[in-house]
Formats: C-alpha cells, sequence, structure tokens
C-alpha cells in the first residue's frame, strides 16, 4: 500500500497546479492517516499478547483480538467502557488503580508489573503488565501478558528443585560432590551425623579420605582414582575413618564418576556408617571360631577314645568292634570335616585364609585321599585313570580337602552307580584332575550356580541331599587361591565330572597378614 | 629299662586323659599339666618331650615355646604344637617348635611323630 501512495505522489506531482497540488496534500495526508491506523491495528491484532487502548479518562478505545480471545469478551461491551467495568468490574482491582492513576502521571511507563489476580470470568491469573504513557494523544498502551502457566511450571520446577534438594539434605547418608583433584565441592548436611565435622570442616580437607588411617586411605585413593579414569564407572568400598571425636568408624562408600555429567561435573560420594553392622560380622566371625574350636576339642577326645578302644579291641582279637571302631572314627572325620568348613567359609570370606603351600609328590596325595575315601565307600569302587610324576608346590591340605569334597559328592550323587574315576593328568603346566560319577548330574540351569556358598542340588522330586552346602565353594576358593580353575561337565541322569587343574609350580604365598592378624586367627581357633 | 618321659601341656581334661593312656600304653611315662605357664618354672627332671597346647586358657602356648627354646638348660626338648588350628604348621614354625600336629589327630601319626623326636 505504501509503495502504490509514492506512485501516486510522483504521478501527480508531474505536473500539479496549486488547487490541486492542495487538494492531493489533504488527501494524502488523510491516506496516510487511514494507512497508519490499519497499519497499527494490523499490528495489534497480530501480537499474541493482550492489548489495550485507554483514553485519558481510562476509558477503553480500542482493544485487540488477543484481549477478546483472553477475556471472553466482546468488542462491543468493551470499546467506550471504563476498564474497571470492565467484565462485572473485574479490573477493579487496588493494585491495578494505583499503577494507572499514581504510577502513570509521574513515569511516562512501567514495565512488567506483575499482578496476580482472580478474575470472575477466568479465574485466577498471573499477568504481567507493561503501560506506556502517550502523552500527545492523551492515550495508554496497556499489554497484559498472560504468565499463569509460566509462574506454574516456574512453581513445580522450584518444587521439584526443592523436594530433591531435600532428600538429599535429609537423607541419613551422607552425599559429597568431589572434584577430581579431591576437592569436596558440595557436601550434604548428614556429613556431620556421619563423621562428626560439620560441612565447612569436611570441605576444607584436601579430599574426603584424609580421615582414613594410612593403609585403608591408600586404598580408598586409588579406587577414587580408578573411578576418576572414565566416567560412569562407579566403586563400591568399606574403610575405616576417623570421626571428629577421635573414634574410628567404619564407612560404606559408593563412588560415581558423573565428571560428564552437565548438572553434576564431580564424583558422587555417598556414604554411611556402617560400624555397627561391621561389629556384628566380626562377632558372627568370632563366634564361628569359637564355637568351632570348643566343637573340635570334644570331637578330638572322642577320636582319641575311638582309636585307643579300636587298639584295645584288637588286641582282644575281636574283629567286628574293630571294624565298627574304625567306621566310627570316619564318621568323626566326617564330623571334623563339617566343622572345619564353617571355620574355612568364615576365613574365606574374611580374607584370612591362610595357606601352607610346599612341595609334594602329587600322584601320592592322590592315592593318599582315594584310599581314605575308599574306607569309608563301600559301595563305589574309586578308580584312578593317569598320573602325573611330578612335585607339584601348594597346600596339601587345602587340595587334598577339595579331592575328598569332589569325591565325597560323587559319591554321595551316584546313589545306584557302583564306580567313581578320578582322572589325572597334565597339561602344560598344570595338573588337571578330574572326579567322574554316573550319578543323579544337575539340570543345566542349575550349572553356573553349584560353586555359589550355600547351593543344594534337588532332585526332579525336590528332594535334597544333606550337606551345608559349603564344599564346592570352599574348594572353589581354594582353587582360586592356588591361582587354579575349577569347572563341571554334567549331563541329568548320566553323571558329572568335576574338574579343577592348578600350576605345578605355584606362586609362593606373600604372607599379607599382620601380627595383629595373626592374633585374631588365634583368637578364632 | 630307662623310660622316656612326655609332658603334655592341655586344659581340656578328656584329651589328656586319652592322650595319658595312648602314650602309656607305648610304654612312656606320662605327666600332664593344665598350667602353661608351670612348663616354663620345671627345673629337675625335665621332660623328654613336650606335647604342648598352642590355645590354653590364659596363656599362648606360642610364648611358652620361645622362651624354653630360648633357654639353655630347655632348648633341647623337642616340642610339638597341637592345635585345632589348621595353620598349626605356620604357628609352630613361627615358634620355633619342633613339629605341629592338628587336631584332631590320628593316633598312629601321633606316635610317629612323638617317636621320631625321641630318637633323633
Amino acid at each position: 500500500m505504501a509503495k502504490m501512495n509514492k506512485k501516486t505522489i510522483n504521478k501527480k506531482a508531474n505536473a500539479p497546479s496549486q488547487g490541486e497540488a492542495k487538494k492531493l496534500t489533504s488527501e494524502l495526508r488523510i491516506d496516510n492517516l487511514v494507512d497508519e491506523v490499519t497499519y497499527a491495528q494490523d499490528i495489534i491484532d497480530t501480537v499474541r499478547e493482550p492489548f489495550i487502548v485507554l483514553d485519558g479518562t481510562f476509558h477503553v478505545v480500542t482493544a485487540n483480538v488477543a484481549f477478546y480471545r483472553l477475556f471472553k469478551d466482546t468488542k462491543k461491551n468493551t470499546e467506550g467502557t471504563l476498564i474497571y467495568k470492565l467484565g462485572n468490574n473485574q479490573w477493579n482491582s487496588p493494585e491495578l488503580r494505583k499503577l494507572l492513576e499514581d504510577v502513570l502521571p509521574k513515569k511516562k511507563a512501567f514495565y512488567d508489573y506483575e499482578v496476580n489476580h482472580v478474575f470472575p470470568s477466568i479465574g485466577q491469573k498471573v499477568m504481567l503488565l507493561n503501560a506506556r504513557r502517550i502523552d500527545h494523544k492523551q492515550l495508554i498502551l496497556l499489554a497484559i501478558a498472560d504468565i499463569t502457566k509460566e509462574k506454574e511450571l516456574e512453581l513445580l520446577h522450584e518444587r521439584g528443585e526443592k523436594r530433591f534438594r531435600a532428600l538429599i539434605e535429609k537423607s541419613a547418608d551422607a552425599i559429597a560432590l568431589v572434584n577430581p583433584d579431591g576437592k569436596v565441592a558440595y557436601a550434604s548436611p548428614s556429613t556431620k551425623s556421619v563423621t562428626g565435622y560439620s560441612v565447612e570442616e569436611f570441605q576444607k580437607l584436601s579430599n574426603p579420605f584424609e580421615l582414613a588411617p594410612p593403609d585403608d586411605r591408600k586404598l580408598v585413593t586409588q579406587l577414587f582414582e580408578q573411578v576418576l579414569k572414565k566416567p560412569g564407572n562407579n566403586a563400591e568400598a568399606v574403610y575405616r575413618i576417623k570421626h571428629k571425636n577421635g573414634y574410628h568408624i567404619w564407612i560404606e562408600s559408593i563412588m560415581t564418576n558423573l565428571t560428564s555429567d552437565p548438572n553434576v561435573h564431580a564424583v558422587v560420594l555417598n556414604y554411611r556408617d556402617v560400624t555397627k553392622r561391621k561389629e556384628l560380622e566380626t562377632q558372627k566371625d568370632d563366634f564361628i571360631g569359637i564355637a568351632s574350636h570348643e566343637l573340635k576339642t570334644p570331637v578330638t577326645s572322642i577320636k582319641a577314645y575311638t582309636q585307643l578302644l579300636q587298639r584295645q579291641f584288637k588286641q582282644f582279637g575281636n574283629e567286628k568292634a574293630t571294624q565298627n571302631l574304625a567306621k566310627m572314627d570316619a564318621q568323626l572325620n566326617k564330623l571334623n570335616a563339617l566343622i572345619s568348613d564353617l571355620l574355612d567359609v568364615t576365613k574365606i570370606d574374611t580374607g584370612k585364609i591362610v595357606f601352607n603351600k610346599d612341595l609334594f609328590y602329587f600322584d601320592t596325595l592322590i592315592s593318599d585321599t582315594i584310599d581314605q575315601m575308599q574306607l569309608i565307600s563301600e559301595q563305589h569302587k574309586i578308580t584312578v585313570k593317569g598320573t602325573v610324576k611330578k612335585d607339584v608346590f601348594a597346600d596339601r591340605e587345602r587340595i587334598g580337602l577339595v579331592l575328598t569334597n569332589l569325591l565325597t559328592n560323587a559319591v554321595k550323587y551316584s546313589p545306584h552307580a557302583d564306580n567313581v574315576t578320578a582322572l589325572v593328568s597334565r597339561d602344560g603346566n598344570d595338573v588337571v584332575v578330574g572326579v567322574q560319577d554316573f550319578g543323579i548330574g544337575i539340570p543345566k540351569e542349575s550349572l553356573s550356580k553349584v560353586f555359589e556358598r550355600f547351593f543344594r542340588v534337588k532332585t526332579s522330586k525336590g528332594d535334597t541331599y544333606p550337606g551345608l552346602g559349603l564344599g564346592l565353594y570352599i574348594s572353589a576358593e581354594i582353587i582360586k587361591r592356588h591361582e587354579g580353575k575349577m569347572w563341571v561337565d554334567s549331563e541329568p541322569s548320566k553323571g558329572s565330572t568335576f574338574y579343577f587343574s592348578i600350576p605345578i609350580i605355584g606362586k609362593r604365598e606373600t604372607n599379607k597378614l599382620k601380627t595383629e592378624d595373626v592374633e585374631d586367627e588365634m583368637k578364632h581357633e | 629299662m630307662n623310660k622316656k618321659k612326655i609332658l603334655i601341656a592341655d586344659d581340656d581334661p578328656a584329651i589328656k586323659d586319652a592322650l595319658r593312656q595312648i602314650l602309656e600304653d607305648e610304654g612312656y611315662r606320662v605327666e600332664t599339666t593344665a598350667d602353661g605357664s608351670s612348663v616354663t618354672k620345671m627345673h629337675k627332671e625335665l621332660p623328654d618331650l613336650l606335647l604342648l597346647d598352642i590355645w590354653m586358657s590364659g596363656i599362648d602356648g606360642r610364648d611358652i615355646c620361645r622362651e624354653l627354646k630360648t633357654h639353655e638348660k630347655t632348648k633341647q626338648i623337642p616340642i610339638i604344637m597341637v592345635s585345632a588350628n589348621k595353620d598349626t604348621k605356620g604357628i609352630a614354625r613361627e615358634a620355633g617348635a619342633d613339629d605341629f600336629i592338628a587336631k584332631p589327630f590320628e593316633i598312629d601319626e601321633l606316635l610317629k611323630k612323638v617317636e621320631q623326636h625321641l630318637r633323633d
């Protein structure tokens, strides 16, 4: 439209007469004015924000489409009406009055004035008002932005953040954000209830592991460095720290590397006091240690009396009694093995198991162990296939225990068979021993569990076999500590073969135990 | 015939009794004590061999062993340590004992060890 006007001006200006020129000028003015108003109206109507124009006495001159849409009103009801009377006086608020009547006369404009007002027609709204005085036209432009939704979202967001903050701050677990250099960027209030140190004191530490005694510190620092290596890494550690009050407490902590998470940028350290639990564990271990020692004492004297009787009956030539006493002795060995298993499990769990490695002739261990087993297995004939013909460096007694466990299982789980085979061979630098039975076998789904603690095979009828479910677990741990391997082949109702392999020359045990641990050990026995 | 004398230091009466019978049957003279500390105070008539329990009430068998092994008069006495600990071997070695046997033991094995150390 503006373009056309320009053309008109140019054309007419080519040959203007005086009168024509005057008439043209006033026509042009009217044209321009109409254009201007239409132009303004176009803008006002297009703007999404509700908008009204008031005259000097606060009567509505015009309002835009968005205004009518928001306030569900009509042009007829609106134009020419006093703003306070609009929509059943819903604009008649002291706040608005103050703004229009007090603020505007002093200032030319006000911006983003937030009004929270209940409008009878549309309910409670949060509005952002912007107004400007246009003095030469005696008009006031009032723009009304409805920010109710944004406000609600903001509130929700704030509430969400408050909720998460409360979760972290009220949690009994202490939470810290640790920078890669070890500095504590954030510590939750529970820091105090766990460590005794205030948040400020805790943040002054060069790193959160400074409170741990040297040995523990070294361990947990290494772990922290491991976690630092890659975002997403996490680790769990149980270690001691010195409480502000001077005593040591046990801490269980979980570290998670969230350095690449833009919201966190740190390693999250989540920890709690587990002293009570550790004490109970120690009590349990001590108890098992003492109980097994106490149980072994009468087993020792009963076994001694049994063997004494055996010798005496033998002297008198009472074959039957001698044999029965030999059986009784074998049962005592079983009882002793059960007690030892209990103690071994505790030691394995606490990492206190000690191995006595020596050189011994492997084939002799095999034949000795099988001879002993044969004594108490009347039904099964145990045969050996293969030899090693080598001295092996290992804990003779415990490798013997593994073999005994495997043979005991082979006999136990093949009640309808009459033989068990021990397969002995060399494979490079390893000795490999397999114990094969022709019994009930193990269902496929249970194969991965047989080396777990307390696992016991169930038959298809749901029957279990006697035992603590510790034998294979202990065996596997013993073999693991010899840098060896243990595995099983099995087919239900055909039988199982359990294997283990250990290096012929095993590593010498580095005795990591300190005197204090040995003392502990003594108390357990 | 001059019978060899064996001292048993153990605080369990049944074990002492059974051991006494076994060893006496084999022709040894046996003395027993439950008081570990008395072992280090023997002066006249020292035993030819000591069967020493590691964990006795109130006293650590290892300390007794170490002490006996440092004294000129007693260091020649063979000491066999007896314990229910699977690491008896390591403990015995550490304390300077001549041998060890784990509880519960086989009589034959015990007698073999006793005989061997009395012969040496």
